[in-house]
């Protein structure tokens, strides 16, 4: 088997992933980052950023579950548990 | 001009540093027996282990060159962080540290980085990230949670894809070449430099540990690599392309751990993850065999040792072309 042939689907899953965290990260500062309450006060300051890093950890999450989701597919394809 | 001819001379001081000192290293840990088995040959042969000190002294003659010519500190953390790093490994590799406690050491890899940052804040400035198209990122507060992770990260994932002949120091040689192009694509020098010494010395390395190995890196080697790594993202302010790069590596590392469930001693997992029958290596695909990228490489069909090395190369050579191109994205701002 030729080398190509045996990598080119994990390279896929490759480009998948980085281009997905290109476009994560891309989210996290555009959208999460700039989120701020309304109210003012350190207990606000503190929710606002347990806020922002709540939810940058659901995308990261995110983007691991669809990592590993692809990779669990490739086994599905060419055998295993 | 000037800088091209620095790269080319700590590359090739790094370089013959960790080539003059490669056979003296393999011929001292023989005597002493610190050997270990090359288990995916069939005659099982010993092979000297811990031969990474050899990479070690490689960078630190390429830093401190680096150092002596201009003065910056951000050379002196680089070497500090792959010498701490390098010496939990030499621990472990003496004494085998349980895998929890080698990763918790591991984390506070930063902290030579952080010393440096407070004490130099004019010639090492840590933060904001840069990505393609937008720029640097406004990350403030989670860039500061995750530094601790930036060299334990790749000194583990470096360290867990260490397991055939010349595959850890191939892909290490594929990632610094592709460092050192997004550096000079980016007048990023100090990266370029960091990442020139990193390619001198795991080069040299390379020509005695390709396949058939004459000698192993050893956890001093592979941890010490991976933090070189890690190290050159955050002070040369790559880490998007030090990640890039770094894909395979992290690929093996989480899909490895995902499937065991959490971190495991090598000689903690019950089922390996691939079966040696006579020279031919085959996936394990029993449940409870982790998922590495060797694993998942030979799930498409048997393969020899050397065809096993070429595709692991393969794929560490995509993603040092995916962190040449987040470079150039980087040039673009939208």
């Amino acid at each position: 088997m030729r080398v190509f042939e045996r990598v080119k689907e994990l390279a896929l899953i490759m480009i998948i992933a980085w281009i997905s965290m290109i476009i994560m990260l891309i989210i996290i500062d555009r959208f999460i980052v700039p989120i701020t309450l309304m109210k003012k006060g350190y207990m606000m300051l503190l929710f606002e950023s347990l806020l922002k890093i709540t939810l940058s950890s659901i995308i990261a999450v995110g983007w691991l579950y669809l990592w590993r989701n692809l990779v669990k597919r490739y086994i599905k394809k060419f055998g295993g548990n | 001009m000037e800088n091209y001819s620095i790269i080319a001379e700590i590359l090739i001081a790094s370089f013959l540093s960790t080539f003059i000192a490669m056979p003296i290293i393999m011929k001292v840990m023989r005597r002493l027996n610190i050997l270990g088995i090359d288990v995916h040959k069939p005659d099982r042969p010993d092979v000297p282990e811990m031969g990474g000190i050899g990479i070690i002294l490689g960078i630190a003659v390429g830093a401190f060159i680096i150092y002596a010519w201009t003065g910056n500190s951000k050379y002196l953390a680089y070497i500090s962080t792959v010498s701490f790093v390098g010496l939990i490994g030499l621990i472990d590799d003496l004494y085998i540290l349980k895998a929890k406690v080698k990763t918790m050491l591991t984390i506070m890899g930063f902290l030579p980085l952080l010393i440096f940052a407070i004490q130099y804040p004019s010639q090492i400035v840590l933060g904001r990230p840069e990505l393609p198209f937008i720029g640097r990122l406004r990350l403030t507060i989670i860039y500061w949670l995750l530094l601790p992770f930036a060299i334990a990260v790749p000194a583990n994932a470096v360290n867990m894809m260490d397991t055939y002949n010349g595959v850890m120091s191939g892909s290490v040689a594929i990632a610094s070449s592709s460092l050192l192009i997004s550096s000079i694509i980016l007048g990023r020098w100090d990266s370029a430099y960091m990442s020139a010494i990193l390619l001198g010395a795991i080069s040299a390395f390379y020509y005695y540990n390709r396949y058939p190995a004459r000698v192993f890196a050893g956890d001093v080697g592979s941890l010490s690599v991976g933090a070189a790594i890690g190290a050159i993202s955050v002070l040369g302010r790559v880490e998007i392309i030090g990640v890039t790069v770094l894909m395979p590596f992290i690929m093996n590392a989480f899909h490895s751990l995902s499937s065991l469930g959490g971190l495991l001693e090598r000689r903690e997992i019950k089922e390996r993850p691939v079966i040696v029958e006579g020279g031919i290596l085959k996936a394990n695909v029993k449940k409870g065999a982790p998922e590495t990228l060797a694993n998942l490489l030979l799930r498409k069909g048997e393969a020899t040792e050397l065809e096993l090395i070429n595709a692991y190369h393969l794929l560490a050579l995509i993603a040092g072309l995916l962190g040449v191109i987040t470079a150039i994205l980087m040039r673009v701002k939208i």
